[in-house]
Order: C-alpha cells, then structure tokens, then sequence
C-alpha cells in the first residue's frame, strides 16, 4: 500500500470520525483528540516553551474545534484545520505571556530567564549540547512570532510547504518565501554561536 | 555575495535541493569562500534545531478534555456552515424584485380609479374626428364591464411617457365620473382596440346621454398640453 492510499485512508477515516461527532458523537471526537494531540501539543509546546501553558492551549484548540465542527470543511485536512485553530490561539497566548513574562522579570531583576527556556534540566546530557540547546531556544524564543511559526513548521515539525500555506493563509510561495526569511533571521541571531 | 544566490543557499543547507542538483549546486557555490562559510553555518543551523526536537512529555488526557467540554456545556452545532450564509440568496432576490417592482411602478401609472365605486362610469372613446381631442362619454350601469376594458385599453395603448390620467370625482352627483387624458397628436390611438366598440355599442338611456367634449391645444406660454371642454354638461367636471 503507498504513502498515498495510506493518506487518503487517514483523511477519510478522520473526516467520518469529525462528521460523527458532529451528530453528537462524543466518543468520535475523543478519538480524534487521541490521535492528535501530540501534534498539537508538539506545536503548542515550540510556540510557547512552557508545558503547562502548551497544554492549556492544547486544551483549548480542541474545545475550540469541537465547538466549531460545524464550519470545518472536509476538503481540508483536519489536522491543518486543527493547528490553524491552535496557532491562532498561541499568537494570543503568547503575547499575553510576554507581557506577564516582562512583569514578572521586571519585578525578580531578571532572575526568572529560566522561566522562559522549558526545557528541563538533564545532568547527563553533554554540557556544550545544553548550552546550544539553551542558546537556540532563546534565539527562537527571541524571533518575531510570524518568523518562529514558520521555523517550528517547516524545520521542526517537518510540515509541507502546501500545508504550511494552508495553515498561515498564504500561498504556497508565500509560505516558502516567509520560510527563508524566518531561517535568516534565526541564522543572524545565532552567527556567533554558529 | 549576489543576493539572488541566497535562497539557493539556504535550500541547499536544509536538504530542500534534489541530490544530484544539490552536488552540482554545492560544487559551484564553494567556489566563493564567503559562500561557503555561509552554508556552512545554515547547515549547522540546520542541524542544530534537531535539539529542539527533545519535549517533555505532556499531561493531557481525555477525561481533562471531556471535563472541560462538559463544564462549558458545550454542544457540537450540528447546522452546515452554509446555513449562516442562507439569507444571502434569499435577500438578493427579495432586493431584486422590490427595485424591480419599483422601476415598474415608476413606468406604468397609477390607477387610482375605483371602479366598483362608481355607478356611471364614464371613459375615454376615439375622437370623433380627425384632429379633434378625446371625447368622454357617460356610461351606463348596464355596461360596467365594458368601462373597465376601456380604462384598460386606454392605458396600456398610449406612449408610458405621454400618458397622464386624472381622476375627477363629482362630489355632488356620485353617478357622474369622468376621467381625461392628454391626447395626443391625431387623436388617442385607439381606434384599433377591440375593447372600443363595446363600448360603442353600451345601451345609454336618453335621460343620461349626456357628452363631454373635450379639445386639448397647447398653451402659447408654457407650452405644456391644456384641455378645453367644448361641448358637455355643467353636471360633469372636467380637469386637464
């Protein structure tokens, strides 16, 4: 069986699991949440490097899609649909965060950084693998959003560019476009550690 | 570095380049060492996101979901998404009809005359001679029938531009109603409707015959159309 039939399978199965819940089928979504919310999750979790606050907005995205099963159209996949819903609520999320963030760090002299790294404290990993660890999460951290979102989807969640199009609403070009800014702009961050 | 080479690097040191292009393209930018300093740092670049990769394992769980579902008390809209865009066709066509309508009432005159109100009508007949203006005659009960298709006739034969019609009531005797139009040049063009010589041939009592003439001629100082009554009876009032 070839990726395509494999994939087209997969879209079918999840368009009958969303027109199912749709009729009120509970158990239909839940399945849907099961195998997806790692995906998101994973999304949710580079956009904010923050596990409880990726989980709430993990949380949310799929309340949000149950809400709105209605308007998903099954021409588009579920899981773009799913992750536009969840970028749109990290967007928000993450402005809200930078401000309470700013507060916060305002108030403890700069003594929280660690709050806005996420990533935990490994003693056995390599100590130079940490620091790039650590020195690259910053740089993304540090990107502007529109460019961070377009790096966690191509480069860490290994999206297409179609899919990434459908996602920001551009066109395919427009996504690959945005793309080589956005790895640009994380090189000019990242030139002396580089 | 030429600024059209940059994309070319990029794609390069992501691995975006099919193989065989990629070696060729590899080959031609290490040519200039500053261009290859630069993929190389895209290229570590590249790698070095790999460590990103590494999360912590989330908490989340279905029942977490389900909870919060059930708090909101939310209930899947089961309605299809073209259900809110469902009066849009509705009111475009509601819109049409009533500017159509509009356009309409704008052309055709307003019949204001209410036919089942009055006992002798009277209506427009052809002129009884060439040049000479519309005669209104008096029509008996006996041919209501017959008023109306006149009335109708009369209407619809005249150019919508020219046509102009007035209502003119007797307060004093009810049994009197007369109705003028401006004619127009050579007469009201009539004569070949086939509704005229029913009315021709309407029964009037001898008691009730009585006829308006009316002569429309143009005013010498405004120029607009004027109508002269120039045989009648003081009991039927005439406008024009």
């Amino acid at each position: 069986m070839n990726a395509t039939t494999v994939g087209t399978r997969e879209l079918d199965t999840d368009a009958d699991l969303v027109r199912r819940a749709r009729g009120g089928d509970y158990a239909a979504f839940e399945e849907l949440f099961n195998r997806y919310q790692t995906l998101v999750y994973r999304f949710a979790y580079q956009m904010i490097p923050r596990r409880d606050e990726a989980e709430d907005v993990v949380q949310e995205s799929f309340v949000r899609a149950y809400q709105n099963l209605h308007r998903y159209r099954d021409e588009a996949k579920f899981t773009t649909w799913l992750l536009r819903i969840t970028h749109n609520l990290c967007t928000d999320q993450k402005r809200m965060v930078q401000r309470r963030t700013n507060l916060e760090q305002q108030e403890a002299g700069r003594s929280l950084d660690w709050m806005t790294i996420g990533s935990q404290e490994d003693p056995i990993e390599n100590l130079e693998q940490d620091r790039r660890k650590v020195a690259l999460r910053k740089a993304l951290n540090a990107l502007p959003e529109h460019h961070r979102t377009l790096i966690i989807l191509r480069d860490l969640e290994e999206k297409e560019y179609s899919e990434i199009a459908e996602i920001l609403g551009c066109t395919v070009g427009g996504a690959k476009l945005r793309v080589l800014r956005a790895r640009r702009a994380l090189k000019d961050r990242l030139a002396p550690l580089l | 570095m030429p600024e059209f080479t940059d994309p070319r690097i990029i794609s390069l040191a992501f691995g975006e380049i099919p193989a065989d292009e990629a070696d060729r393209l590899r080959a031609e930018l290490c040519k200039d060492p500053a261009i290859a300093k630069e993929l190389a740092e895209f290229e570590s670049l590249q790698a070095s996101l790999h460590l990103l990769n590494d999360i912590p394992p989330s908490q989340l769980s279905s029942e977490r979901l389900r909870d919060t579902i059930l708090r909101q008390g939310l209930k899947p809209q089961s309605r299809p998404w073209w259900i809110g865009w469902g009066w849009a066709p509705v009111a475009a066509f509601v819109a049409v009809f009533a500017l159509t309508n509009y356009k309409m009432s704008l052309r055709e005159p307003e019949i204001r005359v209410s036919l089942d109100a009055i006992s002798n009508p009277v209506a427009m007949v052809a002129p009884q001679g060439l040049g000479t203006g519309p005669t209104s005659t008096l029509v008996t009960k006996s041919a209501p029938v017959a008023s109306k298709n006149l009335a109708k006739a009369t209407l619809t034969s005249q150019p919508a531009k020219k046509r102009r019609h007035r209502k003119v009531e007797e307060e004093s005797d009810p049994n009197l109603y007369a109705m003028v139009t401006s004619s127009v040049p050579g007469g009201l063009p009539i004569s070949n409707d086939a509704a005229l010589p029913m009315i021709k041939q309407a029964p009037v009592s001898s008691d009730q015959g009585q006829v308006v003439l009316i002569n429309s001629e143009v005013d010498e100082h405004s120029g607009a159309q004027k109508a002269q009554e120039v045989e009648g009876t003081p009991s039927v009032p005439v406008g024009g």
